[in-house]
Protein backbone atom coordinates (compact mmCIF):
# COMPACT_ATOMS: atom_id res chain seq x y z
CA UNK A 1 0.00 0.00 0.00
CA UNK A 2 1.59 3.34 -0.83
CA UNK A 3 0.95 6.35 0.93
CA UNK A 4 0.72 9.65 -1.70
CA UNK A 5 4.54 10.67 -0.29
CA UNK A 6 6.06 11.81 -3.71
CA UNK A 7 9.62 11.32 -2.77
CA UNK A 8 12.99 14.23 -3.06
CA UNK A 9 15.31 15.66 -1.19
CA UNK A 10 13.87 19.53 -0.63
CA UNK A 11 13.83 20.57 2.60
CA UNK A 12 10.64 20.53 3.15
CA UNK A 13 11.10 16.76 2.46
CA UNK A 14 13.75 16.95 4.93
CA UNK A 15 11.73 19.07 8.11
CA UNK A 16 10.52 17.43 11.00
CA UNK A 17 6.98 15.92 10.38
CA UNK A 18 5.81 17.02 13.81
CA UNK A 19 7.07 20.61 12.63
CA UNK A 20 5.04 20.53 9.46
CA UNK A 21 2.16 19.40 10.74
CA UNK A 22 1.78 21.95 13.69
CA UNK A 23 3.26 24.39 10.36
CA UNK A 24 0.10 23.40 9.04
CA UNK A 25 -2.31 24.01 11.37
CA UNK A 26 -0.55 27.40 11.96
CA UNK A 27 -1.62 28.61 8.45
CA UNK A 28 -4.52 27.04 8.48
CA UNK A 29 -5.65 29.06 11.11
CA UNK A 30 -4.38 31.83 9.18
CA UNK A 31 -6.05 30.66 6.34
CA UNK A 32 -9.64 30.67 7.47
CA UNK A 33 -9.25 33.87 9.69
CA UNK A 34 -8.10 35.84 6.56
CA UNK A 35 -11.18 37.73 5.10
CA UNK A 36 -9.30 39.70 2.43
CA UNK A 37 -8.94 38.79 -1.05
CA UNK A 38 -5.31 39.70 -1.92
CA UNK A 39 -4.50 38.04 1.48
CA UNK A 40 -5.65 34.65 0.24
CA UNK A 41 -4.30 34.92 -3.18
CA UNK A 42 -0.97 35.87 -1.61
CA UNK A 43 -1.22 32.97 0.85
CA UNK A 44 -1.92 30.34 -2.32
CA UNK A 45 0.74 31.57 -4.56
CA UNK A 46 2.86 30.80 -1.61
CA UNK A 47 1.55 27.47 -1.29
CA UNK A 48 2.02 26.92 -5.09
CA UNK A 49 5.62 28.22 -4.60
CA UNK A 50 6.16 25.40 -2.09
CA UNK A 51 4.24 22.91 -4.55
CA UNK A 52 7.29 23.42 -7.29
CA UNK A 53 10.05 24.33 -4.98
CA UNK A 54 9.78 20.63 -3.55
CA UNK A 55 9.41 19.03 -7.26
CA UNK A 56 5.79 17.92 -6.92
CA UNK A 57 3.54 17.21 -10.04
CA UNK A 58 1.20 19.83 -11.01
CA UNK A 59 -0.73 16.91 -11.28
CA UNK A 60 -1.31 16.02 -8.10
CA UNK A 61 -2.33 19.31 -7.04
CA UNK A 62 -4.58 20.14 -9.80
CA UNK A 63 -6.33 16.55 -8.95
CA UNK A 64 -6.51 17.72 -5.47
CA UNK A 65 -8.84 20.87 -6.37
CA UNK A 66 -10.86 18.81 -8.74
CA UNK A 67 -11.99 16.22 -5.81
CA UNK A 68 -13.18 19.27 -4.42
CA UNK A 69 -14.10 21.01 -8.07
CA UNK A 70 -18.08 20.49 -7.00
CA UNK A 71 -18.13 22.04 -3.94
CA UNK A 72 -15.98 24.91 -5.63
CA UNK A 73 -18.38 25.52 -8.17
CA UNK A 74 -21.52 25.36 -5.44
CA UNK A 75 -20.10 28.01 -2.81
CA UNK A 76 -18.28 29.94 -5.45
CA UNK A 77 -22.09 30.22 -7.52
CA UNK A 78 -23.75 31.11 -4.54
CA UNK A 79 -21.75 33.50 -2.97
CA UNK A 80 -21.77 35.10 -6.23
CA UNK A 81 -25.45 35.39 -6.63
CA UNK A 82 -26.31 35.84 -2.71
CA UNK A 83 -23.39 38.34 -1.62
CA UNK A 84 -21.29 39.04 -4.62
CA UNK A 85 -18.30 38.49 -6.52
CA UNK A 86 -15.67 39.74 -3.88
CA UNK A 87 -16.70 36.70 -1.35
CA UNK A 88 -17.31 34.24 -4.23
CA UNK A 89 -13.38 34.31 -4.39
CA UNK A 90 -12.28 34.99 -1.03
CA UNK A 91 -14.47 31.36 -0.10
CA UNK A 92 -13.09 29.67 -3.61
CA UNK A 93 -9.64 30.84 -2.71
CA UNK A 94 -9.98 29.87 1.02
CA UNK A 95 -10.79 26.46 -0.29
CA UNK A 96 -8.32 25.26 -2.86
CA UNK A 97 -5.16 27.01 -0.33
CA UNK A 98 -6.53 24.78 2.64
CA UNK A 99 -6.46 21.76 0.89
CA UNK A 100 -3.13 22.35 -1.60
CA UNK A 101 -1.29 23.26 2.04
CA UNK A 102 -3.04 20.02 3.97
CA UNK A 103 -2.40 18.03 0.46
CA UNK A 104 1.26 19.56 0.10
CA UNK A 105 2.38 18.35 3.80
CA UNK A 106 0.98 14.82 2.94
CA UNK A 107 3.23 14.73 0.13
CA UNK A 108 6.12 15.86 1.45
CA UNK A 109 6.20 13.03 4.31
CA UNK A 110 6.88 9.51 4.27
CA UNK A 111 4.18 7.36 5.48
CA UNK A 112 7.18 6.14 8.58
CA UNK A 113 7.44 9.62 9.74
CA UNK A 114 3.88 10.38 9.66
CA UNK A 115 3.31 7.24 11.67
CA UNK A 116 6.02 8.21 13.98
CA UNK A 117 4.05 11.39 14.74
CA UNK A 118 0.47 9.64 15.18
CA UNK A 119 2.70 7.03 17.51
CA UNK A 120 3.32 10.09 19.80
CA UNK A 121 0.29 11.90 19.83
CA UNK A 122 -1.63 8.87 20.38
CA UNK A 123 0.71 8.09 23.70
CA UNK A 124 -1.02 10.48 26.01
CA UNK A 125 -4.10 7.83 25.63
CA UNK A 126 -2.42 4.78 26.94
CA UNK A 127 -4.25 5.51 30.24
CA UNK A 128 -7.29 4.72 28.89
CA UNK A 129 -6.22 1.49 27.76
CA UNK A 130 -5.31 2.33 24.19
CA UNK A 131 -1.35 0.77 24.20
CA UNK A 132 0.70 2.26 21.53
CA UNK A 133 1.96 -1.36 20.56
CA UNK A 134 -1.47 -2.46 20.29
CA UNK A 135 -2.16 0.97 18.18
CA UNK A 136 1.35 0.01 15.87
CA UNK A 137 0.07 -4.23 15.81
CA UNK A 138 -3.73 -2.82 14.37
CA UNK A 139 -2.11 -0.75 11.45
CA UNK A 140 0.65 -3.35 10.57
CA UNK A 141 -2.54 -5.99 10.06
CA UNK A 142 -4.71 -2.92 8.58
CA UNK A 143 -1.94 -2.93 5.64
CA UNK A 144 -1.86 -6.33 5.59
CA UNK A 145 -5.64 -7.09 4.94
CA UNK A 146 -6.22 -4.54 2.42
CA UNK A 147 -4.56 -6.39 -0.58
CA UNK A 148 -5.72 -10.04 1.05
CA UNK A 149 -9.17 -8.69 0.88
CA UNK A 150 -8.70 -7.59 -2.68
CA UNK A 151 -7.32 -10.92 -3.55
CA UNK A 152 -10.41 -12.95 -1.90
CA UNK A 153 -12.84 -10.54 -3.56
CA UNK A 154 -10.96 -11.61 -7.17
CA UNK A 155 -11.06 -15.52 -6.10
CA UNK A 156 -14.81 -15.08 -5.27
CA UNK A 157 -15.79 -13.36 -8.59
CA UNK A 158 -14.14 -15.66 -10.40
CA UNK A 159 -15.98 -19.03 -8.61
CA UNK A 160 -19.24 -17.02 -8.79
CA UNK A 161 -18.49 -16.59 -13.21
CA UNK A 162 -17.68 -19.93 -13.12
CA UNK A 163 -20.71 -21.11 -11.56
CA UNK A 164 -22.46 -18.93 -14.44
CA UNK A 165 -23.53 -16.52 -12.37
CA UNK A 166 -23.05 -12.63 -12.43
CA UNK A 167 -20.56 -10.59 -10.03
CA UNK A 168 -23.06 -8.64 -7.30
CA UNK A 169 -23.35 -7.30 -4.08
CA UNK A 170 -25.31 -10.84 -3.31
CA UNK A 171 -21.11 -12.39 -3.18
CA UNK A 172 -19.83 -9.89 0.01
CA UNK A 173 -21.16 -12.41 2.51
CA UNK A 174 -19.28 -14.86 1.30
CA UNK A 175 -16.44 -12.35 1.08
CA UNK A 176 -16.78 -11.44 4.84
CA UNK A 177 -17.01 -14.75 5.91
CA UNK A 178 -14.20 -15.71 4.60
CA UNK A 179 -12.38 -12.68 5.58
CA UNK A 180 -13.61 -13.27 9.21
CA UNK A 181 -12.18 -16.79 9.24
CA UNK A 182 -9.21 -15.74 8.13
CA UNK A 183 -9.23 -12.87 10.75
CA UNK A 184 -9.85 -16.05 13.52
CA UNK A 185 -6.85 -17.83 12.05
CA UNK A 186 -4.96 -14.48 12.11
CA UNK A 187 -5.39 -14.01 16.06
CA UNK A 188 -4.86 -17.51 16.87
CA UNK A 189 -1.46 -17.44 15.55
CA UNK A 190 -0.76 -14.29 16.70
CA UNK A 191 -1.68 -15.66 20.62
CA UNK A 192 0.07 -18.86 20.04
CA UNK A 193 3.32 -16.58 19.68
CA UNK A 194 2.37 -15.35 22.96
CA UNK A 195 1.34 -11.80 22.22
CA UNK A 196 -1.52 -11.53 23.68
CA UNK A 197 -3.34 -8.37 24.69
CA UNK B 1 -9.57 -6.30 24.32
CA UNK B 2 -8.55 -9.66 23.45
CA UNK B 3 -6.41 -9.92 20.39
CA UNK B 4 -9.30 -11.02 17.98
CA UNK B 5 -10.88 -7.73 18.63
CA UNK B 6 -7.52 -6.30 17.01
CA UNK B 7 -8.05 -8.13 14.40
CA UNK B 8 -10.88 -7.72 13.65
CA UNK B 9 -10.41 -4.07 13.97
CA UNK B 10 -7.92 -4.26 11.75
CA UNK B 11 -9.67 -6.64 9.35
CA UNK B 12 -12.82 -3.72 9.12
CA UNK B 13 -10.51 -0.97 8.55
CA UNK B 14 -9.10 -3.40 5.38
CA UNK B 15 -13.13 -3.84 4.70
CA UNK B 16 -13.56 -0.11 4.19
CA UNK B 17 -10.25 0.62 2.00
CA UNK B 18 -11.83 -2.32 -0.05
CA UNK B 19 -15.02 -0.96 -0.60
CA UNK B 20 -13.48 2.58 -1.18
CA UNK B 21 -12.33 0.68 -4.52
CA UNK B 22 -15.38 -0.19 -5.77
CA UNK B 23 -16.60 1.90 -8.62
CA UNK B 24 -19.20 4.46 -7.89
CA UNK B 25 -22.50 3.63 -9.25
CA UNK B 26 -24.16 6.93 -10.95
CA UNK B 27 -27.74 7.37 -10.28
CA UNK B 28 -30.83 8.77 -12.80
CA UNK B 29 -29.88 12.57 -11.47
CA UNK B 30 -26.03 12.02 -11.96
CA UNK B 31 -25.24 11.67 -8.53
CA UNK B 32 -22.26 9.55 -7.65
CA UNK B 33 -23.08 6.55 -4.66
CA UNK B 34 -19.85 5.28 -3.45
CA UNK B 35 -20.02 1.96 -1.37
CA UNK B 36 -17.38 3.23 1.42
CA UNK B 37 -20.64 4.73 3.73
CA UNK B 38 -21.80 1.06 3.81
CA UNK B 39 -18.65 0.35 5.80
CA UNK B 40 -19.91 1.85 9.44
CA UNK B 41 -22.91 0.09 8.69
CA UNK B 42 -21.52 -3.24 8.41
CA UNK B 43 -18.49 -3.11 11.09
CA UNK B 44 -21.48 -1.92 13.68
CA UNK B 45 -23.59 -5.07 12.81
CA UNK B 46 -21.00 -7.46 12.11
CA UNK B 47 -18.09 -6.92 14.98
CA UNK B 48 -20.16 -4.07 17.15
CA UNK B 49 -20.06 -0.51 18.56
CA UNK B 50 -17.15 -0.79 20.42
CA UNK B 51 -15.48 -2.62 17.54
CA UNK B 52 -16.45 -0.86 14.98
CA UNK B 53 -16.33 2.35 16.37
CA UNK B 54 -11.99 1.71 16.91
CA UNK B 55 -12.02 0.31 13.24
CA UNK B 56 -13.37 3.07 11.66
CA UNK B 57 -10.94 5.34 14.01
CA UNK B 58 -8.27 3.24 12.66
CA UNK B 59 -9.11 3.62 9.24
CA UNK B 60 -9.47 7.38 9.69
CA UNK B 61 -5.99 6.94 11.17
CA UNK B 62 -4.31 5.55 7.94
CA UNK B 63 -6.17 8.21 5.46
CA UNK B 64 -4.90 10.99 7.94
CA UNK B 65 -1.66 9.16 7.52
CA UNK B 66 -1.37 9.55 3.61
CA UNK B 67 -2.88 6.46 2.14
CA UNK B 68 -5.74 7.35 -0.42
CA UNK B 69 -8.18 4.70 1.07
CA UNK B 70 -11.08 6.98 0.30
CA UNK B 71 -13.29 6.98 -2.42
CA UNK B 72 -11.44 7.52 -5.80
CA UNK B 73 -8.32 7.49 -4.16
CA UNK B 74 -8.26 10.29 -1.84
CA UNK B 75 -6.38 10.32 1.56
CA UNK B 76 -3.90 13.01 3.29
CA UNK B 77 -4.70 15.83 5.41
CA UNK B 78 -6.43 17.50 2.88
CA UNK B 79 -9.55 15.02 3.29
CA UNK B 80 -10.07 17.54 6.81
CA UNK B 81 -9.77 20.49 5.12
CA UNK B 82 -12.28 19.83 2.29
CA UNK B 83 -15.87 19.99 3.21
CA UNK B 84 -16.71 16.28 3.09
CA UNK B 85 -14.09 16.44 5.97
CA UNK B 86 -17.36 15.42 8.50
CA UNK B 87 -18.28 12.43 7.13
CA UNK B 88 -14.61 11.29 6.91
CA UNK B 89 -14.81 11.93 10.92
CA UNK B 90 -18.46 10.56 11.06
CA UNK B 91 -17.72 7.48 9.82
CA UNK B 92 -16.80 6.42 13.56
CA UNK B 93 -19.11 7.40 15.54
CA UNK B 94 -21.96 5.66 12.87
CA UNK B 95 -20.43 2.40 13.32
CA UNK B 96 -20.35 3.17 17.05
CA UNK B 97 -24.35 4.71 16.78
CA UNK B 98 -25.70 1.39 14.60
CA UNK B 99 -23.83 -1.38 16.97
CA UNK B 100 -24.90 0.13 19.88
CA UNK B 101 -28.72 0.49 18.56
CA UNK B 102 -28.51 -2.94 17.22
CA UNK B 103 -27.71 -3.61 20.78
CA UNK B 104 -30.69 -1.98 22.15
CA UNK B 105 -33.25 -3.35 19.95
CA UNK B 106 -32.74 -7.25 21.01
CA UNK B 107 -29.71 -7.83 18.78
CA UNK B 108 -32.04 -10.37 17.49
CA UNK B 109 -30.81 -11.12 13.45
CA UNK B 110 -34.18 -9.54 12.15
CA UNK B 111 -34.02 -8.01 9.06
CA UNK B 112 -35.75 -5.08 9.93
CA UNK B 113 -34.04 -3.86 13.17
CA UNK B 114 -30.55 -4.58 11.42
CA UNK B 115 -32.01 -1.50 8.72
CA UNK B 116 -33.02 0.32 11.68
CA UNK B 117 -30.07 0.00 13.14
CA UNK B 118 -27.99 1.37 9.95
CA UNK B 119 -30.06 3.84 8.92
CA UNK B 120 -29.88 5.86 12.26
CA UNK B 121 -26.26 5.48 12.57
CA UNK B 122 -24.90 5.44 8.83
CA UNK B 123 -27.09 7.96 7.97
CA UNK B 124 -28.50 10.22 11.08
CA UNK B 125 -25.53 10.27 12.87
CA UNK B 126 -23.30 10.51 10.01
CA UNK B 127 -24.85 13.30 8.75
CA UNK B 128 -24.97 14.75 11.99
CA UNK B 129 -20.83 15.25 11.87
CA UNK B 130 -21.20 16.12 7.76
CA UNK B 131 -23.13 18.36 7.38
CA UNK B 132 -22.18 20.76 10.08
CA UNK B 133 -18.78 20.56 9.25
CA UNK B 134 -19.38 21.18 5.67
CA UNK B 135 -21.02 24.25 7.14
CA UNK B 136 -18.00 25.35 8.78
CA UNK B 137 -15.88 24.83 6.28
CA UNK B 138 -17.57 26.74 2.94
CA UNK B 139 -19.63 28.80 5.50
CA UNK B 140 -22.79 27.93 3.79
CA UNK B 141 -26.21 28.51 5.18
CA UNK B 142 -27.84 25.07 6.94
CA UNK B 143 -30.45 25.08 4.14
CA UNK B 144 -27.96 25.49 1.43
CA UNK B 145 -26.04 22.10 2.78
CA UNK B 146 -29.54 20.32 3.28
CA UNK B 147 -30.25 20.85 -0.08
CA UNK B 148 -27.11 19.67 -1.70
CA UNK B 149 -26.72 16.84 0.11
CA UNK B 150 -30.79 15.81 -0.08
CA UNK B 151 -30.26 13.79 -3.35
CA UNK B 152 -27.84 11.91 -1.20
CA UNK B 153 -30.14 10.03 0.42
CA UNK B 154 -32.11 7.67 -2.03
CA UNK B 155 -28.34 6.25 -2.55
CA UNK B 156 -27.76 6.10 1.33
CA UNK B 157 -31.65 3.98 1.84
CA UNK B 158 -30.09 1.78 -0.58
CA UNK B 159 -26.77 1.34 1.19
CA UNK B 160 -29.30 0.30 4.46
CA UNK B 161 -31.18 -2.74 2.52
CA UNK B 162 -27.29 -3.57 1.10
CA UNK B 163 -26.11 -3.58 4.15
CA UNK B 164 -28.81 -4.99 6.82
CA UNK B 165 -29.15 -7.61 4.00
CA UNK B 166 -25.26 -9.01 3.97
CA UNK B 167 -24.74 -8.39 8.14
CA UNK B 168 -27.62 -11.16 8.21
CA UNK B 169 -25.98 -12.99 6.00
CA UNK B 170 -23.34 -13.40 7.55
CA UNK B 171 -24.99 -13.64 11.28
CA UNK B 172 -26.41 -17.01 9.42
CA UNK B 173 -23.02 -17.93 7.64
CA UNK B 174 -20.92 -17.62 10.20
CA UNK B 175 -22.46 -16.86 14.03
CA UNK B 176 -19.30 -17.77 15.46
CA UNK B 177 -17.76 -14.13 14.61
CA UNK B 178 -20.62 -12.73 16.90
CA UNK B 179 -20.77 -12.56 20.67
Amino acid sequence: MDSLYHPGRSPFHRAGAGAKIIALMGFSVLVMASTSLWVLAGLLVAVIFCWRAAGLPWARLVAQWRWIGLFLLLIGASQAWFVGWAAALVAVLRLMTLVAAAAFVTHVTTLGNMMAVFERALAPLARFGLRPDATALAIGLALRFIPMIGTMAEEIKDAARARGLRPSFRLAAPLLIRALKQADQTADAIAARGLDG
Amino acid sequence: MTIRDLVYIALFAAIMAGLGMLPAVTLPLGVPITAQSMGPMLAGLIIGARRGFFSMALFILLVAMGLPLLAGGRGGWAVFSSPTGGFVIGFAFAALATGWLYDQLGKGAAWISMALAAAVGGIVVLYAFGLPYWMMITGQSFQAVLVAALPFIPGDILKVVIAASVALAVRRGYPGAFR
